[in-house]
């Protein structure tokens, strides 16, 4: 894996001076030692919602967002990935059709990090867009992979206590919560092809199916 | 005029919606903290963002319980429009949601909400946390549509406000004439009678005449109660029964300013300029006559009459009948016509404590009063009269004689109609108990057929009519028997009796005076009555009969007696009584409509149906007219203050208004349109003039669209200002409609308005 230039290793945590590292890629509660592979295929995600730009009458434009509820991220940031492995085990490759197979939503934890940022008012209670990996993928805690909070543009630890999928504010201001999640995500696009022997090739799309009470 | 906020029976909604929605409400918090505009100032930059970001979304409460966001699929829609008197709101949710939250429309019979109360809400989210402003309030569904389509099962429910619920009853309920309360207490008497409980009424103008509902629907007859001071019966947004008036701003504040930075580009901006303007009106109505209490309780009389004059000569005698020989001597003959009175109607109303207890008529004229012209003497013999007649007299002949040489000016005709009530010094004549030819008994008295009055009223009939007797008078002989015979004698073998007058036509006839002495013939007297009688539900005042007994001369059937024209009877002359009379008799009344079953009776000694009618009516039955009564007064007014406005007044008496409004600066450029039309629940020509302006004004107002960002924060019939350079845009608008919509979770919120300008307009004199 290339050491230089970029932010996003699997060996290195981007912007962070300590935490471990995912090893590999966990879906649908099994991990993925070929997604290691992952760069020959690669991974990209983009978000497919988030802010409103409404042009006005006088050129000038007014941003809108849809309200989601009190407890909601200030902006959606829905996930859709795109990604491709090369299919070196039959037992994971069997796994992968299983669960596109049964049309669920799965958790998917890539190890990339999601952002938040409410309009906290201390002791109220809001809800992250996904949980935090920690507790779900094995090997992850908030030990291992603490989440990064900032009041009004400052780190700040102790602005908001954050467990599974809840935050709960201490301080009033504007919280952004950086943390490592699992994405919920149902299989959309599944293609397969096989270019030369034993060279069965796999490119999916995730696309993230957002829960929470907000 | 100034605007006043009657206060009213209010509703403080807030606790419901605190329950169940988790959130940062307290319980019992008024909705109206977060009706009024800015809470804070986050909100008055949410509703128009300038260079901040707008959060912002539409919740739904079913029976104020949050439905969570993420049940909500597809569209959110809220319409309102002064023009509509119901508002509409629609949302979906998956069709599974809907059964297992509400239940099954199969099992419903109908949408799953059923009942429940619905309220829309829209939120915003700033830095000082989220704001709620109520869009409707205790709405109730009206339809659900189910869809299957490759997006999804569907549920989309559909509905209307508050006033939804109130529409479609009908009430019955009767303001008396006088009762002197505002327009806004009406309207609010009659919606409540409905069931509404929830009031924000401006008084308006002062109501006297009578309104009488009967099986009416509230809403229908409150608004166009309401078009007479142009107003809108709405049901706002907080669930309150408003009457705002349209088309003037009267002072009302003005709730946001816009300018194009805060108009979007998915929808246009339009104003529209019609050349359809209204130049000339004419309204007319009728406004009600009040009398003050204290000067009505006395006796008035109010005389009115009507005199036609023509070229006209009095008749005088030609000749005069001899009664000895019969020869004819020449008179006078009729004079030189000339222009006169020939005819003098007058009309006498006696009122009683400002009831009409009686009205008069009476016809002046000429009249030339006929006589008898021969006498027949023993053994059929005849003999003439002194007698006067005409220019076709001849002797021994037919022509009609007359007692006097010339007609004379005279009291022709006289008709009395009495009303009577159940009310101490209204009642009626008690007849004898028991008098076969007066059926009605001691009806009118306030007692039975049978039985004389009791000095009590039945309870819940106050005030009722009982009835009426009408008298008419006029001039005429009663007919007498010619022959007379025992049973078993042919009228052939008979002579007519000694004694007996006749006139020229050889009629017997009974005559006053003694034979061969001018005075006698016809007299002045009274020649028919009709009384009516009237029977009624206590309390409610249906009118269930009414019986109308005909009275006059006539004969009953026999064979004792003949008359010319072949007349068999078991009288000797016409004697005054009864003979016949018709009762409609109604149902009670029914959902959509009353018979009425309408019996013709003769009596010629004992009764006989000679005719039946059954008609099919819309409507309830008719109501008896009544006195108000003291106790018909419990409830309307407020306040003593206010009971003091009232007057006396009769509800059929009112007189003719009528305004005209002419604009001729707008005829410079517009072709003249004239419109004229009634009003009737306009009460007084300034009401007239006002709404004779505002139809000016409605109909030289510019309809102007456009479409915002999310704004909660306006609805119909505010008052915006709207600058926008491009279309000469710098006005004042009145909001005729807001529509605010959610479609999906990416789609904009945004809001759009239509409104109306109104340009200034010079009226003429």
């Amino acid at each position: 894996m290339s050491e230089r230039g970029g932010i996003y290793t699997w060996e290195r945590q981007p912007m962070l001076d300590a935490g471990g590292y995912l090893p590999a890629v966990w879906l649908d509660g099994r991990i993925y030692d070929s997604w290691v592979e992952v760069e020959a295929g690669g991974i990209s995600w983009r978000d497919e919602d988030g802010v409103v730009v409404l042009e006005t009458h006088a050129g000038t434009h007014i941003v809108q967002v849809p309200y989601r509820g009190a407890a909601a991220p200030l902006v959606g940031n829905r996930k859709e990935f795109t990604t491709g492995l090369t299919a070196d085990s039959l037992a994971d490759y069997r796994h992968l059709e299983a669960t596109r197979a049964l049309g669920r939503p799965v958790y998917f934890c890539p190890g990339l990090w999601a952002t938040d940022a409410f309009p906290a008012s201390a002791g109220s209670s809001y809800t992250l867009t996904r949980p935090l990996a920690a507790g779900i993928v094995p090997g992850v805690s908030g030990v291992t992979h603490p989440v990064f909070v900032e009041l009004d543009g400052v780190e700040d630890p102790s602005a908001a206590d954050v467990a599974g999928q809840i935050v709960t504010a201490n301080a009033t201001g504007t919280l952004v919560v950086h943390y490592l999640a699992v994405f919920r995500v149902v299989i959309l696009g599944f293609e397969r092809s096989i270019s030369d022997g034993n060279t069965l090739s796999i490119q999916l799309t995730l696309s993230e199916c957002v829960e929470g009470n907000f | 005029m100034p605007v006043k906020v009657v206060t009213a029976t209010s509703r403080t909604a807030g606790a419901r919606m605190a329950r169940g929605s988790g959130l940062a409400l307290s319980e019992g918090t008024p909705r109206e903290a977060y009706a009024t505009g800015s809470v804070d100032g986050s909100t008055s930059a949410a509703a128009r963002p300038r260079g901040v970001r707008q959060e912002a979304g539409i919740e739904v409460y079913v029976d104020g319980a949050l439905v969570p966001l993420r049940h909500l699929i597809g569209g959110i829609t809220v319409d309102r429009s002064i023009d509509q008197p119901l508002q509409r709101w629609s949302f979906g949710v998956l069709f599974a949601t809907a059964v297992s939250l509400w239940g099954s429309p199969w099992a419903r019979v109908g949408p799953s909400l059923g009942r429940r109360s619905i309220d829309l809400v829209g939120v915003y989210r700033t830095a000082t946390g989220v704001h709620r402003f109520p869009l409707i309030t205790d709405g109730v569904c009206d339809n659900m549509q189910c869809v299957s389509s490759k997006e999804g099962t569907l549920a989309v429910f559909n509905g209307v406000d508050r006033g939804g619920r109130r529409d479609r009853r009908a009430i019955t309920k009767i303001i008396p004439a006088g009762a002197g309360l505002t327009r806004g207490r009406v309207v609010q008497l009659l919606l409540a009678e409905a069931g509404e409980t929830a009031f924000r009424l401006e008084p308006g103008s002062t109501v006297y005449k009578e309104v009488q509902a009967v099986d009416t629907s509230a809403v229908r007859l409150a608004q166009e109660m309401l078009d007479a001071e142009g107003r809108r019966l709405l049901w706002n947004r907080e669930g309150f029964a408003v009457n705002p008036r349209i088309g003037r701003r009267e002072g009302r504040p003005l709730k946001v300013a816009l300018e194009p930075r805060d108009l979007l580009y998915i929808g246009t901006v339009e104003v529209g300029h019609s050349g359809d303007v209204v130049t000339d009106v004419t309204l007319t109505g009728t406004e009600q006559v009040v009398r003050d209490a204290e000067a009505a309780q006395g006796r008035t009389s109010k005389v009115n009459e009507v005199e036609i004059q023509a070229i006209y000569a009095p008749a005088v005698a030609s000749y005069r009948q001899n009664n000895t020989t019969g020869a004819l001597t020449p008179q006078l003959g009729p004079g030189a016509a000339k222009l006169r009175p020939v005819s003098l109607v007058r009309n006498i109303v006696e009122t009683s404590g400002g009831v009409v207890v009686t009205e008069i008529e009476e016809v002046y004229g000429y009249h030339w009063v006929e006589g008898p012209r021969y006498v027949y003497g023993a053994a059929g013999a005849r003999y003439p009269l002194t007698a006067y007649l005409g220019e076709d007299g001849t002797e021994g002949g037919s022509e009609p004689a007359y007692v006097e040489m010339f007609e004379r000016w005279r009291l022709i005709s006289r008709k009395v109609t009495r009303h009577y009530y159940a009310q101490d010094g209204y009642f009626g004549p008690a007849s004898q108990v028991g008098r076969t030819y007066e059926p009605w008994g001691s009806r009118l008295a306030g007692g039975t057929e049978n039985s004389a009055p009791t000095g009590v009223v039945m309870p819940g009939t106050e005030g009722y009519k009982l009835g009426s007797v009408t008298d008419y008078f006029s001039w005429g002989m009663a007919r007498r028997a010619l022959k007379e015979r025992d049973a078993g004698v042919s009228w052939e073998e008979i002579d007519p009796r000694d004694g007996v007058r006749v006139n020229g036509a050889g009629e017997g006839v009974v005559s006053e005076g003694e034979p061969g002495v001018s005075g006698d013939g016809e007299s002045f007297r009274l020649s028919g009555r009709e009384v009516e009688i009237i029977e009624a539900v206590p309390v409610t005042g249906y009118i269930t009969s009414t019986t109308v007994y005909s009275l006059g001369f006539s004969l009953r059937p026999g064979t004792a007696y003949w008359y010319a024209g072949g007349d068999e009877s078991a009288q000797e002359r016409e004697v005054f009584q009864l003979k016949g009379w018709t009762t409609t008799a109604y149902t009670m009344p029914e959902e959509s409509g009353h018979t009425s079953i309408a019996t013709e009776w003769v009596f010629d000694g004992r009764p006989q149906v000679v005719g039946s009618r059954t008609e099919r009516k819309d409507g309830a039955a008719p109501a008896v007219a009544r006195i108000p009564q003291p106790g018909n007064s419990e409830g309307l007014y407020e306040s003593e203050d206010v009971a003091a406005r009232a007057m006396t007044a009769r509800s059929t008496e009112s007189r003719q208004i009528k305004v005209r409004l002419y604009c001729p600066d707008l005829e410079i450029s517009h072709e003249k349109k004239e419109v004229k039309t009634s009003v009737p629940w306009a009460e007084t020509p300034e009401e007239l003039a006002l709404l004779c302006a505002l139809l000016v004004e409605q109909s030289a107002a510019a309809p102007v669209g456009f479409v915002t960002a999310a704004n909660y924060t306006v609805a119909e019939a505010d008052w915006v200002h709207l600058y926008f350079p491009p279309l000469a845009l710098d006005h004042d608008l009145e909001i005729q409609s807001v529509q605010h919509g959610v479609e999906g979770l990416q789609g904009p919120r945004v809001t759009t308005f239509t409104a109306n300008a109104y340009p200034e307009v010079v009226y003429g004199e």
